[in-house]
């Protein structure tokens, strides 16, 4: 076989991750002849009825030329400046994880420590208030970022509550005016080479077959080229993440519109509540070990602050990892990669990178077999760092009021993990990696938000004296209330940014600064 | 309320890893009221040093102002290393620590120049940037701060140092901020019986000195981890196929080159820094495979050189690296925690690195091992990927004489095999954690070594190479241009050491206009 370039790509599954890949491929390889053709059908439901975001989505979208208040009317997005845990380390607290930093540090001592010490005084009580995006979304209001670095307005980044059907089919627009083709069918039947057992074509229920050269699998959780043709094989994680089931269920969107989403813990699971434009995206995530469907829904349903508009959608999912997300020509991108609950909204974000990856390493016709190892080391090493952090958030409780929060309290964590808790635990120190999608303000948020905190702070802090330090912690944290509060509400902002001709405000380059290096 | 704190530390050693440490605990420890001793003869050295850009970060980091270091070192600039004669005789090569090149779109330079390759062209890496063209003219440039900010290309330089100098000037700024030099050696170790962690040292002088926390700067690996605290160490005399070191100083009436050299000889390999009026030359060889008086002819000028006068040799320390950095209440920095040779990264950016870590981590007196651990669990990941970085050079190197045979033969891990193997055949370059070299320098390390991808990424295919041949040919002639508008590099350091004020001058060819 001579290498040369590959001309059809096949995507099967038309959700998020089908038409992200799509509108990907389609832009970004415009200048080579390449066809990409999406199959999928309207028989087969589409997972999420809101979605939250990382800020990352803002480069994928920019990347694509996509025009940011277009994209936040078609997809009624609004602005996510954190997400709000409740009732995660005890039952009555509540935290922030924002996108953003706490304080400054001091000397080459992270904030953290200084303000720990201030705590164990009696001083300070909430680390919350040394970050603006956790003071501004907790007065609902919202305004780009600042790009003077100086400003303490530019310390946080921000994110999309979008409405993920929305956006695939914002992306399909999108990626069939850049000639993408979209096959309406069923795909009932996969045809092999019969040495190689690369994917040669699929054929669908009537009777059409689609030949291409490369695969990608974006067909949900049962991976119907990875799993069920290559039998990739999977790696199960719920010793440590023991939620295996989902409802889903949009409301009435009533009152205001926090820049936000919230998860709260219940006793055998917890909740999402993402607030969009026209509505609010809610769920429910629980372990079937410790609770039936029917209670689980009662609980969504009472927990909603307006009526419910849709029917529960239910999900039965296995979190764990796909061990080959590529193999031979099929990449697999979304829930047939792997899945992780989207306690920190990390869905998009990794289906984003997978695309990313990609299209670094697209092959040739002669599949080069190292593209494939090198996008399985990377991928896997993102999605092992990513269950870390969310395992954190069930093993750093207090919890004893229920079996499932027994369970998540003392369940053996991963060793990577293990060490990461021990430094924290003991120096307030956070475990530092190069790779990695989570980095020291958000595992400090999750660290102090839930109870976790050291033994000791960083022993020079104790070289200041504790006024000097008490006085400049309270003119830091004036400065930021008084920030929070100079911002225009999120609602207003919302209606600002999107009136017509905003475009200009729009793509302003502001500091990712919490995903810095 | 400050019981934990500690309230000693004892240095051990005076070359420059030494100092390194002394200056910057000085400083980044100045509000904390922790004692600094520094222990050990003054030595004898007379090496030049070329010191990685990331020596600029730690001379902020601990205070040091830039003007004033040049002017009391007489350091020169350098923009990188200049690899001769390395996969063929007559091979030139400059690895610039600074970008190679950079396109707006969103694909590596690398690829932009392969796809040239792949068309049957000679291309060479370092033709595109400002750097290699600067250097080759030995001219050099740097603008006020203000203005460095908005340069897309900056000129990203390192120094070549005097070491002796910088030792003494790091020296008085520790001096200044009360660290105490005592010029005795350690003859014995006192340990604390309940914890096993070190008491005190004993001195020649007759003195005991105690001390919370212990680093072993030394030139050898560290004793006092070695034997006292039973810590093991990974031979590494395999991986390291040269056993004696020549020097030789000389005068240079040249102006002086912002780079430094690394040569491939015929019975090792010899590296160049030089200073303004001076050249210091050492050559790296195997007793094995050549003799002293061949290695001095080298370094004289060649096989007719008239005189091989004050050539020094030395045996070099047996290879190896410690099993663990930190243990108890001591850590070893710069040679004394591994020694493994000499190529892009030096001993005295490990010691720069691995300060910064412990006062990352920095414990307090109790000393806990959690600390310790992730100590060198981060300086082992570091040390592994800078072996990777040493071994390429065996790995890829040409193997025309006895030497360079055995080199090529050495086992190289598995780190380094795939990182080359599939930067080779997809042209991505794997990245790990702890790496020093970013990805842009691997890359030009391996393009300079003649490690060329066998295809280009993906976005290109379907871009015109006419184009692309248009656009890089416009990029060397502007390199080239705006080179030849910098000051020469002696120019420059003249109009630096008769400058006042700490901010050096903007020079001739100021980044302001450029697009």
């Amino acid at each position: 076989m001579t290498a040369g370039p590959i001309q059809r790509v096949v995507i099967v599954g038309g959700g998020a991750a089908g038409w992200m890949t799509a509108a990907a491929l389609s832009t970004l390889f415009k200048k080579r002849p390449l066809s990409v053709e999406l199959i999928e059908s309207e028989q087969i439901g589409v997972v999420g009825v809101g979605e939250a975001t990382l800020p990352h989505l803002r480069f994928f979208n920019q990347r694509l030329g996509i025009d940011e208040p277009d994209f936040m009317r078609s997809t009624q997005a609004t602005y996510k400046l954190g997400i709000e845990f409740a009732n995660w380390g005890r039952l009555g607290d509540a935290y922030i994880h924002p996108f953003g930093e706490f304080g400054r540090s001091i000397n080459g001592v992270a904030f953290h420590h200084y303000w720990l010490r201030l705590r164990q005084a009696g001083r300070e009580r909430d680390i919350g208030e040394f970050s603006l995006p956790v003071a501004a979304a907790g007065k609902d209001r919202f305004a780009y970022p600042d790009s003077d670095p100086t400003s303490v307005l530019s310390s946080y980044s921000y994110a999309y509550q979008l409405d993920a059907s929305l956006y695939a089919r914002y992306l399909r627009a999108c990626s069939e005016s850049r000639g993408v083709k979209r096959h309406e069918g069923i795909v009932t039947r996969v045809k092999q080479h019969t040495e190689t057992g690369f994917i040669e074509s699929l054929v669908l229920r009537d009777g059409r077959e689609i030949g291409g050269e490369l695969f990608i699998d974006c067909s949900g959780f049962r991976g119907l080229l990875i799993e069920q043709t290559l039998a990739a094989g999977y790696e199960h994680w719920r010793h440590w993440l023991p939620c295996d089931r989902a409802i889903a269920v949009a409301s009435e969107n009533v009152g205001r519109i926090p820049p936000y989403t919230r998860a709260v813990a219940e006793s055998s699971g917890w909740r999402w509540r993402i607030p969009l434009q026209h509505r609010i995206g809610n769920g429910h995530v629980y372990s079937s070990d410790h609770t039936s469907d029917d209670e689980a829904l009662r609980v969504l349903l009472d927990s909603l602050d307006g009526d419910a508009v849709s029917e529960p959608n239910r999900l039965r999912f296995a979190t764990g990892r796909r061990k080959q997300m590529w193999l031979k020509n099929c990449v697999a991108i979304g829930l047939s990669a792997g899945f992780l609950e989207p306690l920190e909204s990390t869905g998009i974000h990794l289906i984003q990178l997978a695309i990313m990856k990609l299209v670094e390493f697209f092959p040739d016709t002669d599949f080069e077999p190292l593209n494939a190892v090198e996008f399985n080391r990377t991928m896997r090493m993102e999605i092992e760092r990513i269950r870390d952090f969310l395992v954190l958030h069930y093993t750093a409780t207090e919890r004893d009021d229920s079996e499932f929060w027994n369970r998540c309290r003392t369940l053996e964590q991963p060793e990577s993990l293990k060490r990461s808790v021990a430094l924290f635990r003991r120096f307030g120190h956070v475990m530092r990696y190069a790779g990695g999608l989570f980095l020291e303000p958000s595992w400090v948020a999750v660290y102090l938000g839930q109870r976790l905190v050291p033994l000791h702070y960083d022993p020079r802090v104790d070289s200041y004296r504790l006024d000097t330090l008490s006085a400049q912690l309270t003119r830091l944290k004036g400065l930021i209330r008084q920030a929070a509060e100079s911002l225009p509400d999120h609602a207003a902002a919302l209606r600002h940014y999107q009136r017509p001709g905003a475009a200009a405000d729009g793509w302003r380059q502001t500091a990712m600064n919490l995903y810095r290096n | 309320m400050d019981d934990r704190q500690l309230k000693s530390i004892a240095i051990i050693g005076t070359g420059v890893s030494a100092w390194l440490t002394a200056a910057g605990l000085a400083k980044r420890l100045e509000s904390h009221k922790v004692r600094i001793d520094i222990i050990g003869p003054a030595p004898e050295n007379r090496d030049l040093l070329a010191a990685a850009p990331a020596t600029s970060a730690y001379h902020r980091e601990v205070g040091i102002d830039q003007g004033e270091f040049l002017r009391e070192t007489g350091s020169a600039f350098t923009l990188g290393t200049r690899y001769l004669n390395w996969t063929h005789r007559g091979q030139d090569y400059i690895h610039t620590y600074s970008p190679a090149g950079r396109m707006r779109r969103a694909v590596g330079f690398h690829h932009y120049v392969n796809l040239l390759r792949l068309q049957g062209e000679d291309v060479s890496f370092d033709g595109y940037s400002r750097a290699a063209c600067a250097a080759r003219q030995r001219r050099f440039g740097i603008g006020a701060q203000e203005h460095r900010k908005h340069d897309p290309c900056p000129l990203i330089h390192g120094f070549q140092i005097d070491e002796r100098r910088y030792c003494n000037y790091l020296a008085r700024r520790a001096g200044t901020l009360g660290v105490v030099h005592t010029g005795a050696t350690v003859t014995d170790v006192v340990l604390r019986p309940e914890t096993g962690h070190i008491a005190s040292l004993r001195l020649d002088d007759g003195r005991a000195l105690e001390a919370d926390f212990f680093f072993d700067c030394g030139d050898g690996l560290s004793t006092l981890l070695r034997d006292t605290l039973g810590v093991g160490v990974a031979n590494g005399s395999e991986l390291f196929p040269a056993d004696r070191r020549a020097t030789l100083v000389m005068p240079m009436d040249d102006h002086t080159p912002p780079y430094s050299t690394l040569r491939r000889e015929s019975g090792g390999w010899s590296r160049t820094v030089s200073i303004p009026g001076w050249r210091w030359r050492a050559y790296y060889y195997s007793s094995d495979h050549i003799g002293d008086a061949e290695v001095a002819r080298t370094l004289a000028g060649g096989p007719c050189a008239a005189s091989t006068d004050g050539v020094t040799f030395t045996t070099l320390p047996q290879p190896g690296v410690l099993a663990a950095f930190w243990r108890g209440n001591c850590v070893a920095i710069g040679a004394a925690a591994g020694i493994f040779g000499d190529f892009s990264i030096s001993a005295q950016h490990l010691a720069q690195s691995s300060l910064l870590r412990w006062l990352d981590l920095y414990p307090d007196r109790s000393c806990d091992p959690v600390l310790a651990d992730e100590y060198n669990r981060l300086a082992g990941e570091e040390t592994a990927r800078i072996r990777d970085v040493h071994l390429l050079h065996f790995r890829l190197a040409d193997t025309d004489s006895a030497f360079w045979r055995q080199a090529a033969a050495i086992a190289c891990p598995e780190s380094l095999l795939y990182k080359i193997d599939v930067f080779e055949r997809t042209g991505v370059l794997p990245y790990y954690e702890s790496e020093t070299l970013t990805p842009e320098a691997w890359i030009a390390l391996l393009l300079g070594m003649g490690c060329w991808p066998d295809r280009c990424d993906a976005l290109l295919n379907g871009e015109d190479p006419d184009d692309i041949r248009e656009e890089l040919a416009k990029m060397a002639r502007t390199a080239a241009a705006e080179a030849s508008a910098l000051p020469l590099h002696d120019t420059f350091l003249r109009h630096l050491a008769a400058a006042e004020p700490a901010v050096p001058p903007s020079p001739a060819g100021s980044t302001e206009a450029r697009p």
